[in-house]
């Protein structure tokens, strides 16, 4: 990885309530370089959403996020608000799950596209506004692009709101997309095709994207690198190849497992258990109570990320398992 | 090449009007429109529905009843009152009186309510929390005792009683707007445009507000009727807009000494305001039923 376009350090987010403190996101650190896709992977409520939205400074007030965001020689946790509102949009875009509901319902398509701009480009005036509003929905491969910039959102199909969030996120050219469950909500044909476009739009503009999703299908179509969460800590880090085809955390081995296979008798196997309660984290191992290959030592003494292989890292006492069990 | 930002019909808007039109051949909503446009119309050109004097009096002819003819041969449709004024001319001059201070009273309280509620909504935490205790204690205080010892204070005039009227009534607009705004806040929309960088104002104006505008509008039409009552209870209580400008609740106040001569002085302006009040309720209504999608309606 020679340059490197996003930086985050030891990024925590916690929500506060009272005297309560609730860590959701805990001690994360990686990196992106541009025209890279890093994939963040993990089941509901593992603190992936919540990381995304830490990262453009958007978690709920009650949240207080801590360590280093840099990006560009900038830490994006320090800059003033009024600079974060430059970068996000700017220089950062951003996809969300829900297409439907992700759209103003009464402002049109080329309205809310307008607005980007608006914010971002203040020099354009009406006309060219209009104009690269209308190249954006062409450039999602929108069909009749012109006749769309007037359509009210309840007037397209769930694809066709995703390609207007994205020709939204993409109106000022960032250099660093988060797409989080960008087809979560969408039917598996039109999932493959905004993936298709979205590795198009990557392609052509060089930029870089944090996939957030718990679909590892997904990942392994469009990601370079995958970083697997679990309970708001990186439990696993790699290439996609050595985390699809060589997993080394007990977790990623147990989600690798619950996939079905085309053609294949093997039962699936399940992750026994539940994710603990994040107010109530054991302290070792997070995932120690669920790991079929536990000892004692798991349970008192957290495991360290650490590298295995060049480039691939694991939070576990054991890795690589194949030497150490 | 492309053409310029053409304004776009917004085709939801123009199903709101769609919808408008279809109800009006329903009887009812047909005879409100027709009742609020001729409001209207009185207080734009009162002289096309009456070529009396509203403050002509006439010692001879007082206190008459309907279809009353007086010696220079006038007919006084809804007969005369007790310094011998023309009723249906006093009725129809003081629309326009009732219609200024209730409009004018809805905008006081629409503005004010709908800053409070916006603030409250949006901000939320201790800002909602003064907020909320401040509509419990306008709604705890009954808003003409508040009216009728403020103008003790003011004095009487126009202004200081649509701006009093309006001052007191806030509240309604203020807990709608806030309970509307907090549901929007947090939708997705919101966070999306968030996203792209807009700043609070902005969330506030161009996404938040035009969401809220239709129950804005049901509100207030709502609020009229309420207003229109509110003068006129003010206006018999005689804090009201002072004599003679002709106002209908004024009217009722002067006519109820007289009762037991002549009831058609209290009972016509009377009238008139139940009949608006019921014409604005219906709209309001048609309008709740068409503005709002939960509320869509079964029947064609």
């Amino acid at each position: 990885m020679a340059e490197t376009l996003l930086d985050v350090r030891n990024l925590s987010t916690a929500f506060v309530n009272g005297s309560k403190k609730v860590t959701v996101v805990d001690d994360v650190s990686f990196s992106v370089a541009p025209g890279r896709t890093l994939a963040i992977v993990g089941e509901s409520g593992c603190g992936k959403s919540i990381l995304s939205l830490s990262m453009i400074r958007l978690v709920p007030d009650t949240a207080r996020t801590v360590g280093q965001i840099l990006m560009d020689g900038e830490d994006l946790a320090a800059v003033s608000p009024q600079r974060m509102r430059q970068i996000r949009g700017g220089k950062i875009g951003m996809i969300f799950q829900e297409p439907m509901t992700s759209l103003n319902p009464i402002m049109t398509v080329g309205a809310q596209l307008s607005e980007a701009l608006k914010l971002h480009v203040p020099e354009l005036n009406a006309a060219e506004r209009h104009e690269r509003a209308v190249e954006g929905l062409r450039r999602v491969r929108l069909p009749a692009p012109e006749a769309q910039f007037h359509r009210y959102p309840h007037e397209l199909s769930g694809g066709m709101r995703q390609r207007v969030m994205i020709a939204m996120a993409l109106s000022c050219e960032p250099e660093l997309l988060i797409a989080d469950e960008p087809t979560t909500a969408l039917d598996v044909t039109v999932q493959a095709e905004i993936l298709a476009l979205l590795g198009d739009l990557q392609r052509d503009t060089g930029m870089a994207v944090i996939l957030i999703t718990h679909d590892l299908g997904v990942v392994a179509e469009f990601a370079d690198e995958v970083m697997v969460m679990y309970a708001g800590r990186i439990v696993e880090r790699g290439t996609v190849g050595e985390i699809l085809s060589d997993p080394q955390h007990p977790y990623t081995i147990g989600l690798m497992g619950s996939i079905p296979r085309f053609g294949s008798d093997d039962r699936l196997l399940a992750i026994e258990g539940t994710v603990p309660a994040l107010s109530a984290m054991p302290p070792g191992c997070r995932f120690a109570p669920r790991c079929v290959f536990a000892v004692p030592r798991c349970a008192g003494e957290s495991p360290v990320l650490r590298e295995v292989t060049a480039g691939h890292a694991v939070s576990c006492h054991f890795a690589p398992l194949e030497d150490n069990l | 090449m492309t053409q310029t930002n053409t304004v776009p019909s917004p085709s939801q808007r123009r199903g709101v009007w769609r919808g408008m039109l279809k109800q009006i051949r329903r009887p009812g909503v047909a005879i409100a429109v027709a009742v609020v446009i001729m409001l209207v119309a009185m207080s734009i050109f009162p002289g096309l529905f009456t070529s009396q004097d509203p403050n002509l009096q006439s010692i001879l002819s007082r206190l008459k009843g309907p279809m009353f003819e007086d010696r220079s041969g006038v007919l006084h449709v809804l007969g005369t009152d007790q310094l011998g004024r023309d009723i249906w001319a006093r009725i129809v001059y003081g629309a326009r009186t009732t219609l200024i201070v209730s409009i004018g009273a809805v905008l006081v309280s629409a503005a004010l309510g709908i800053f409070l509620g916006l603030i409250g909504g949006y901000v939320g935490g201790v800002t909602d929390a003064v907020i909320l205790r401040l509509i419990d204690m306008q709604l705890a205080f009954p808003v003409i005792l508040l009216v009728i010892g403020a103008v003790a204070v003011t004095g009487q005039s126009l202004a200081a009683l649509i701006f009093l009227m309006g001052l007191a009534s806030w509240p309604t607009f203020a807990r709608v707007i806030r309970s509307e705004v907090l549901t929007l806040r947090d939708r997705e929309f919101v966070e999306a445009a968030r996203s792209i960088g807009a700043t609070q104002s902005r969330i506030i104006l161009r996404h938040i507000v035009p969401n809220v505008l239709s129950v804005i509008m049901v509100v207030a039409t709502f609020e009229l009727s309420t207003m229109i009552l509110i003068e006129a209870t003010l206006s018999f209580l005689g804090v009201g807009v002072q004599p003679p400008t002709p106002t209908w609740g004024g009217m009722i106040s002067e006519g109820q000494r007289y009762l037991s001569q002549a009831w058609t002085v209290s009972l016509f302006p009377g009238l008139v305001i139940s009949i608006t009040i019921l014409a604005i309720n219906t709209l309001g209504d048609e309008l709740r039923d068409l503005l709002d999608p939960r509320l869509a309606r079964t029947e064609n």
